[in-house]
């Protein structure tokens, strides 16, 4: 008997329809991988089968009872978690606090503490995360954050558990962890629907695979007999035989060299590396491999204890962002929204910060130079958006671009991207890579770090690992196989 | 694909509209506000229409809209500025002080007061940058500092009497329309509204307020603005000192109380987001108009000063319920 | 414009005219009008006058517009800058602020409006009358009162008003001369408040009495600070009785004073002179003379006394 079906799940906003009749079934124990492109309609079932919002049509039933539910609270009640991709715990409570939060156990009209935190240890160790329940969320990582949401819908007594693109964040070992504990907790009877873009993670752990485009289902799969290109035709509705462009070879000049580079904060020590023009030098390494740390430190974004920098054979002064950017190394960081763009700005400010000093003139900005700036630039890099929309209104892929076409503008020396293309669709992946591609071809040195192993390997020419705040190893492409990239890593 | 060449400044084709329209942007929700106000008391009293009641309007806001353009900036990069009020009392007061106490020549007083203003905004600027107060704290204990600090001058008692030539600028209306303080702040209000909407500087500040981390790695140099715009901020209240000494004839250390947050709503009334990132001087004029007409009309209707209390909080409250629907809408 | 701001808009325009019946009055505008422009409402003293000028404005069958500064003189000259051109026929003006700004009188007297100041006057700029309590006798009646109750010995503390202000100053002059007349009571604390309020007057009794257990006499330079001084008294549980006298004759005072909480405080014709203020205003639009100084006495009210005072405020 399936825990959840769906019969025929329309929704429609406005005059769009995003879900067309929508029927899928998730059996007992069962992880249904549910992929499809930004837009194809994903979150939206995700939101009506845990209660954010009603469907207009079609029906739902739970262990054979009909479900329609009112909201999120009644969703859970039924015994349906739903696991953001952004975390949604209070950082400042504690990690049993969090667990129970909203429900918190009494006695004798005060809070049970010790009997809150045994439970929440008992869940926590039980997923594999040996740390204090009464020390605060704040400073956990990615990682545990995710295992603290997992507990707190397994106390809720979660049977079916909605993970919004889990690994997103997560490096590979803790990625591993992540699917040893979805594999214990479906031989346990927990059902799963795994929304991911990582169609290699989707293979190891889905039952079924079943994919949306443009709000219709269009196909179901048993994942051990799918090639990840008839995936990828079924989501983007064509035959993709190329992810990554052709890269052209370097020229032997080196552009930046940086030498014995130390993080203040020590995130990562001794450090020494060169690229070229036309270059582009992969970053890999698991999460906390001090990866981030290094790039905005060269980016002038964080301060360094020792090392130097060399840019075109002169000294590059350290821990200023505006020196850096002044000379040519900028930076389109790993956090888009925090650290990119401005949300509530039009693309147009947000194209024009960092550039004021090449579009003004004796300190005079007009509005009219901004716009006439930002529609060559959206042209040029095909944003979809107006130069005056906001920010905020356009999906992680276009934000992207913004924040790329930003210093496309600045034609700099060494163009340095931080996990480019997470949390973006296929379609949208693709014009990026097209992008860092031309970048090179246009004799920029381009560093990429990214925690996807496929994309380090497909775009750069030279790889390097670090473990640890470590480097563990410069490999050229033809070295650098999937293996021994992930051994390095690890090691 | 080539991403090649970079645009400059030059090769950009001059497509200039200049209009009311674009004075305005970002002030139409409270205008309408403002207009439908005015529409009001207009039916209600026949003597608010007229034009010496129009030129009282402008002389009472005067004070209030010079701590308000400040203020602007201040909101605009994601602060706040509690001490407004209390800078502005010992401004007054070293005006007043100085030159009674120490026989300090009255243009250079106007001068000290109008620095001590800025020195304030500095030290402010500094405890929030460097010592990494957040701004509501760094600056409640600037306006406790300054506030003791002006009482301190003359323990507590006032300085009357100013030169002629002075009062006279707040009360001697040039061709019967424009006194000096008027001008003063018109003028303030033009340089305000041109440095935010089309220098450079003025459009980082936005950038600061929608995300201090974003503007930081886009190479802004944001302690640096936020110093300066603190010290803006209190150099407008010395300026606003002296606008308020040439009016009372006399200094007090008790003036400016509470001002600072009549201040902060005419920034909001004006469609600035207290988040940061949001506003415009030409918002803060027409917010700073709203509250100067609500007094003004209210008196002239003779509204009873309890239920003036009332209709002015509810105003202020429909006024930002009214603009945030907008910009939703 | 989309529906939304209608709506709003329209949302805003209701809210004005809701409070339009307290825009009445202004349709009515057949009746001569006069302005009070008071200091700060929040004080009792300047609320009585207010009310009983409201009750002899009625009376009379004029119009009495009052507006409250808050105790802020910048808004106290926008209002009587307002006053001026809803063309009001006198003003009653009581200045807001340490001492009185002379800017509102001299507007008004170029707009040929009379004016009357109560309880303070600008001394660069003096209204066509003047009317306020006689502090400085006041005050030393009441320390006469002090000196014979206590036998002339004591320990006497302070609680004075906002420092600068006439009232405060006068109320010092008096009590002083006094105390000048009984050298067995010596004042070995003195501190000022600035709102002059009962719970400014609370806290600065109790730190004074932390520092000076032996204080036996408490002068509040108002009643709210009287009061509160009191309070503190109460509950610092003292092995000795304490004197706690006010000054003002505020509703409360006077209560407390029959309740025997404060020993005495100086009844001023508040009623009286709200009145007399509307009454003054009044001859002078009708042209007639009146004295440039109108100066009142205040009653000493004890607990013997103290009934009449609260039947009928003076």
């Amino acid at each position: 008997m399936a825990r959840l079906s769906l019969r025929g799940i329309t929704k429609s906003y406005g005059a769009v329809t995003v879900l067309h009749g929508i029927d899928l079934d998730v059996r007992d124990g069962e992880l249904v991988a549910l992929l499809g492109e930004n837009g194809a309609g994903k979150s939206t079932l995700s939101s009506i089968v845990s209660g954010l919002t009603p469907p207009d049509s079609g029906t739902m039933s739970w262990e054979g009872a009909p479900y329609a539910p009112a909201s999120p609270g009644d969703a859970i009640r039924h015994g349906l978690g739903l696991i953001h991709q952004e975390m949604r715990l209070l950082p400042d409570l504690s990690i049993a606090e969090n667990v129970f939060v909203g429900r918190l156990p009494m006695r004798n009209g005060a809070i049970d503490r010790a009997f809150m935190n045994r439970r929440a240890g008992e869940h926590l160790r039980a997923l594999g995360l040996d740390v204090s329940p009464s020390r605060p969320v704040r400073g956990l990582s990615v990682a545990a954050q995710q295992q603290v949401e997992i507990a707190k819908a397994l106390t809720l007594g979660a049977r079916l558990l909605i993970l919004d693109e889990p690994t997103a964040a997560l490096g590979l070992a803790e990625t591993q962890q992540l699917f040893a504990q979805i594999r214990r907790l479906k031989a346990e009877g927990v059902s799963f629907i795994y929304v991911s873009h990582r169609l290699e993670e989707i293979a190891q752990i889905a039952d079924r695979v079943v994919v949306l485009r443009d709000g219709h289902l269009v196909a179901t799969h048993d994942t051990a007999q799918v090639p990840v290109s008839t995936l990828l035709r079924d989501m983007v509705g064509r035959a993709i035989d190329r992810i990554f462009p052709e890269m052209r070879p370097p020229s032997d000049r080196a552009v930046i060299r940086i030498e014995g580079l130390t993080s203040a904060a020590g995130a990562f020590r001794d450090i020494g590396f060169s690229v070229r023009a036309g270059e582009v030098f992969g970053i890999a390494g698991i999460v906390g491999a001090g990866r981030t740390e290094l790039v905005r430190a060269i980016a002038g974004a964080d301060p360094v204890a020792s090392g130097t920098i060399t840019l075109d054979g002169d000294a590059l002064r350290l821990g200023r962002p505006d020196e850096a950017i002044r000379r040519g190394i900028v930076l389109v960081p790993e956090d888009r929204k925090g650290q990119g763009v401005v949300l509530d700005h039009s693309i147009a400010d947000n194209l024009a910060l960092g550039n004021a000093d090449r579009l003004s003139r004796r300190g005079w900005l007009l509005p009219e130079t901004v716009t006439a700036f930002a529609s060559g630039l959206v042209q040029r890099l095909g944003v979809k958006g107006r130069p005056e929309q906001s920010a905020r209104s356009l999906s992680g892929g276009n934000q992207q671009k913004v924040v790329i076409a930003r210093w496309v503008a600045r034609n700099p020396r060494v163009f340095i991207l931080d996990e480019p293309t997470r949390g973006i669709d296929m379609g949208a992946r693709a014009a990026i890579y097209d992008v860092i591609a031309a970048l090179a071809a246009d004799g920029m040195a381009v560093i990429v770090v990214s925690s996807d192993l496929e994309e380090v390997l497909g775009l750069a020419h030279t790889v390097m690992v670090l473990a640890r705040g470590r480097q563990m190893g410069v490999l050229p492409r033809d070295a650098a196989s999937n293996v021994r990239v992930m051994e390095l890593a690890t090691a | 694909m080539s991403l090649q060449p970079a645009l400059s400044a030059k090769a950009i084709p001059a497509a200039r509209r200049r209009s009311l329209a674009s004075l305005l942007s970002g002030a139409q929700g409270p205008l309408i506000g403002l207009v439908l106000l005015c529409v009001v008391f207009a039916l209600t009293t026949n003597v608010f229409l007229t034009l010496r009641n129009a030129l009282n309007v402008v002389d009472q806001v005067t004070t209030l809209g010079i701590l308000a353009l400040g203020m602007t900036g201040v909101i605009i990069i994601g602060g706040i500025d509690l001490s407004v009020g209390s800078i502005l009392a010992l401004s007054i007061m070293v005006l007043g002080w100085l030159p009674q106490q120490y026989g300090v020549p009255f243009p250079l007083a106007l001068l000290l007061c109008i620095l001590t203003g800025g020195l304030c905004g500095i030290v402010n600027g500094l405890l929030v940058t460097r010592a990494r107060l957040p701004a509501f704290i760094a600056t409640l204990t600037m306006m406790s500092v300054a506030r003791g600090l002006a009482n301190i001058t003359t323990d507590g008692q006032q300085v009357v009497g100013y030169p002629d030539w002075f009062t006279a600028l707040a009360t001697e209306r040039h061709l019967g329309i424009l006194s000096a303080t008027v001008g003063l702040f018109v003028a303030l209000s033009l340089g305000a509204w041109v440095f935010l909407r089309y220098r450079a500087t003025g459009r980082s500040l936005y950038a600061i307020g929608g995300s201090a981390e974003v503007a930081r790695l886009a190479g802004i140099p944001v302690r640096k603005l936020t110093v300066a715009v603190y010290a803006a901020s209190g150099l407008l209240a010395g300026v606003a000192a002296a606008v308020m000494a040439a009016r009372l004839d006399s200094s007090q250390p008790s003036a400016g109380l509470g001002y600072e947050l009549d201040a902060i709503a005419a920034v909001v009334i004006g469609g600035a987001s207290l988040s940061g990132g949001i506003g415009s001087i030409a918002g803060t004029v027409v917010g700073v108009f709203i509250i100067g007409v609500l007094h003004n009309g209210l008196n002239l209707v003779g509204i009873s000063p309890f239920i003036q209390q009332v209709v002015i909080g509810v105003v202020i409250a429909v006024a930002v319920t009214f603009d945030t629907l907008r910009r939703k809408a | 414009m989309s529906r939304t701001r209608f709506l709003v808009a329209g949302l805003a325009a209701t809210s004005l005219l809701g409070a339009a019946p307290a825009f009445a009055p202004a349709f009515a505008q057949t009746k001569p009008a006069i302005g009070l422009a008071v200091a700060n409402l929040q004080a009792d003293f300047f609320n009585q006058i207010k009310q009983a000028a409201t009750a002899e404005a009625k009376a009379k069958g004029v119009d009495l517009i009052v507006v409250d500064a808050h105790g802020d003189s910048a808004t106290q000259v926008n209002q009587i800058q307002d006053l001026i051109t809803r063309g009001v026929k006198a003003i009653i003006y009581i200045p807001a602020g340490a001492t009185a700004a002379g800017v509102p009188v001299r507007a008004a007297q170029a707009a040929h409006i009379p004016v009357v100041a109560v309880d303070r006057n600008a001394p660069d700029a003096p209204a066509t009358s003047f009317i306020a309590s006689d502090s400085v006798a006041a005050a030393h009646t009441l320390g006469d009162y002090v000196c014979k109750q206590t036998g002339g010995k004591g320990k006497v503390a302070i609680i004075q008003g906002q420092i600068g202000t006439t009232p405060e100053m006068d109320r010092d002059k008096g009590f002083t001369e006094a105390l000048a007349a009984c050298p067995g009571l010596s004042v070995i604390a003195k501190q000022a408040s600035q709102e002059w309020s009962q719970s400014e007057g609370f806290s600065i009794a109790q730190d004074m009495l932390q520092r000076h257990p032996d204080i036996t006499v408490f002068f509040g330079r108002a009643d709210g600070l009287a009061l509160g001084a009191a309070q503190a008294v109460k509950v610092a549980n003292l092995d000795h009785p304490v004197m706690v006298v006010g000054f003002d004759g505020d509703v409360a005072g006077l209560k407390a004073v029959q309740k025997g909480t404060l020993a005495a405080t100086m009844a001023q014709k508040s009623q009286f002179m709200g009145r007399l203020a509307v009454d003054t205003a009044l001859d002078l639009v009708a042209g007639k003379s009146v004295p440039a100084q109108q100066l009142q006495s205040a009653d000493l009210a004890t607990k013997a006394n103290v009934a009449p005072f609260i039947a009928h405020h003076p």
